[in-house]
């Protein structure tokens, strides 16, 4: 179970004409099994923000602590193996590999990091709904499947924090809907850490805590007003 | 990354990129083609004009030849003509390298040969060169005996013939070149047959000895006419003449050539074990030992050294081609990387180090340097068979032509198959590192 906490936490880029300040003094902490989504306009730094407490950017100022442990202090096959191992993600575009059947997709994981827990990909896609799609190119699935195909990889190596980046964006309302149920039973059922952006207020509703970026900066943090339903 | 899962990645990936693969592996297969080809074309006609040719594993050693001051210097001081004696052939056979050394002694006297009417049609009479070698060092390999009749006391030596042997240059140049030069000729000598030594081995002819057409022994007395018995045919002979037990040539010599004469050989030859001793046994017999090589030596050594460079120039061109190989490779990861950015941000993201990025690339790279490599092996060995066979049927028989031009070592193999993997993983070492340096957050972000 893992805790994320940011402190200070600032990011600057040079996007070619002018720098750009995407954060400024992110102080922010997340509980073990809580379920947080992280909404804001576009542009106003939430996917940096997943990024920078995954792992997968770098480039900044200020601590991130996930676990207790200091990014930053961090070499290179630790932070991969933190990616691989604590962080589950969940990206708006899938990224599945086409050349690969849904149930490889779903084992990539397993392709890196230390000793294999043993292959839960059958498992993973039963608890996703997609027990009979195992042998199935990801081509031939709604987007809806699609995303519980990436949900399933994310979950692959048991992760405790599943970082989500607009999982709903590229569904429909009903099918975004059941993705997101399926995000409280694992917050639920197996106390799976989730950290959410998105720009849909509705779905930001779903989580019981609501932070609000503007411009790099917290402007709210505060629980949902209608709890996760059943 | 376990080794069999990486291997599993490579797998799936290459056969994705089944097309790239294939056009990235042809480039691959035209310069491991070429290389080979001319590398074991290179290594095969040395083959023939090192070990056929000139026989360059074995030294044929002579006196140092004396300048003329030297010479009337040495005259004058009552010394001789340096020559060399059994206790040269001793310290010869002492010497690191050497498996054997065996001296020549050729006939000193005029003496003809007159012959060859059963297989000609008429008998020649020819002027006789020949020399002596001792029997042992070709009779095991001959089917006739190569040995000094022990004629005994009272047996009558003129009854038994002196066993020669020759060299199967001769026939060579007779099928090939004197039959043809012969074939507007009067009479019998323009249908010459074609010879083989068993048509030959048995074949007497009678030699005199001690006179010819050119002239007499200037030790006087009557020639001594005897039978000569061809027993064999043996590299070891002499190039155009006739080869004989030693004893009887040292008898001969006695008898009929200079004083002292018996006692000098010619030339020594020399046999060494390998081509890396050929060096050093060289430099102790030209500095240490005061002696010189024959003639052959010094040519085998320029034909060698011209075999090398013409085979090191279109060596160059494999060279060439594999380069603009690794180019085009290059091109293909750097396009590929291209593509697959979401995905190598996908994997940065589930766990893959920059390193396991890079290896994984090099590891498609090393698939094709495989399959590049073994094609153009095998496309390599198929030119060779295609150019042995033009050069089995189209080209008109000569001397010392081989059955192969081709001489294919493991080494080569080795080479080939090494410079088809160097040649991928430079081509797709920067598109690997460039792939490994993706940042994963922009990676996955960009579509």
């Amino acid at each position: 179970m893992s805790g994320i906490e940011t402190t200070d936490l600032h990011k600057r880029y040079d996007d070619g004409t002018r720098q750009i300040h995407a954060l400024r003094g992110i102080d922010l902490v997340v509980d073990p099994a809580e379920f947080i989504a992280v909404v804001g306009t576009s542009g106003s730094g939430k996917t940096t923000l997943l990024n920078i407490v995954g792992g997968l950017d770098r480039d900044y100022s200020g601590r991130v602590e996930v676990g207790g442990r200091d990014l930053e202090q961090l070499g290179e096959s630790e932070i991969a193996d933190l990616r691989n191992r604590t962080f589950g993600f969940v990206f708006q575009q899938f990224h599945l590999l086409e050349h690969l059947t849904v149930e490889e997709n779903v084992r990539l994981p397993g392709f890196f990091g230390g000793d294999d827990a043993g292959d839960r990909a059958e498992q993973l896609l039963e608890q996703v709904g997609l027990e009979d799609t195992g042998a199935a190119s990801p081509a031939r699935l709604s987007g809806g499947q699609q995303q519980r195909v990436a949900i399933a990889r994310a979950l692959y190596r048991n992760p405790s924090v599943l970082l989500c980046d607009e999982p709903t964006g590229n569904l429909d309302r009903r099918t975004g809907l059941e993705v997101l149920e399926l995000f409280g039973r694992l917050n639920r059922e197996h106390d799976v850490t989730i950290v959410l952006v998105t720009h849909e207020e509705h779905i930001a509703d779903m989580a019981e805590r609501i932070v609000r970026l503007e411009a790099g900066g917290v402007v709210s943090d505060k629980r949902s007003d209608e709890p996760i339903r059943d | 990354m376990r080794i069999r899962k990486g291997l599993q990645w490579v797998g799936q990936s290459i056969r994705r990129s089944g097309r790239d693969v294939v056009l990235s592996s042809v480039g691959i297969v035209v310069g491991i083609s070429t290389l080979l080809l001319f590398t074991a074309l290179g290594a095969g006609v040395k083959g023939v004009v090192l070990e056929d040719v000139f026989s360059v594993r074995q030294l044929e050693v002579v006196p140092r030849s004396m300048g003329v001051a030297e010479s009337m210097a040495n005259r004058l001081l009552g010394g001789g003509e340096p020559g060399l004696d059994d206790d040269t052939l001793e310290r010869i056979r002492q010497i690191d390298g050497v498996t054997a050394a065996y001296p020549r002694m050729k006939l000193t006297f005029p003496s003809s040969v007159r012959g060859g009417r059963d297989i000609l049609g008429q008998d020649l009479v020819l002027e006789l060169v020949a020399d002596g070698i001792p029997a042992d060092v070709v009779s095991k390999d001959l089917q006739q005996t190569f040995t000094v009749e022990d004629c005994g006391e009272g047996a009558d030596p003129c009854r038994q013939p002196i066993p020669v042997i020759a060299n199967p240059r001769i026939l060579e140049i007779y099928n090939s070149s004197l039959k043809t030069s012969m074939s507007g000729a009067r009479g019998a000598l323009s249908k010459l047959p074609d010879l083989s030594e068993s048509m030959l081995v048995g074949m007497e002819a009678r030699a005199v000895f001690g006179r010819s057409f050119l002239g007499r022994s200037a030790r006087g007395g009557d020639p001594e006419e005897r039978r000569l018995r061809l027993v064999g045919f043996s590299a070891e002979a002499i190039d155009l003449g006739a080869t004989m037990p030693i004893e009887y040539v040292k008898r001969l010599n006695a008898q009929f050539g200079e004083q002292g004469g018996q006692d000098t050989y010619h030339s020594i030859v020399v046999r060494v074990g390998s081509n890396k001793a050929i060096s050093d046994v060289v430099s102790t017999l030209t500095d240490d030992m005061d002696l010189e090589l024959g003639g052959d030596y010094q040519q085998a050594r320029r034909a060698g050294r011209l075999i090398d460079v013409v085979t090191l120039i279109f060596n160059l061109i494999g060279i060439v081609i594999l380069g603009i190989a690794a180019v085009n490779i290059m091109h293909t990861f750097y396009r590929m990387v291209l593509e697959r950015r979401g995905e190598i941000g996908l994997m940065r993201a589930i766990g893959a180090t920059p390193a396991e990025i890079r290896w994984l690339i090099l590891g498609e790279s090393t698939v094709i340097g495989l399959i590049g490599g073994v094609a153009g092996l095998a496309v390599g060995y198929g030119l060779m068979g295609l150019g042995d066979w033009i050069f089995a049927t189209r080209v008109a028989d000569f001397p010392f032509k081989p059955d192969t031009l081709f001489l294919v070592e493991g080494w080569m193999v080795a080479v080939a198959l090494t410079a088809a993997l160097v040649s991928c993983w430079l081509g797709a070492l920067l598109p690997a590192l460039r792939a490994s340096r993706l940042d994963p957050a922009e990676a996955l972000t960009r579509r």
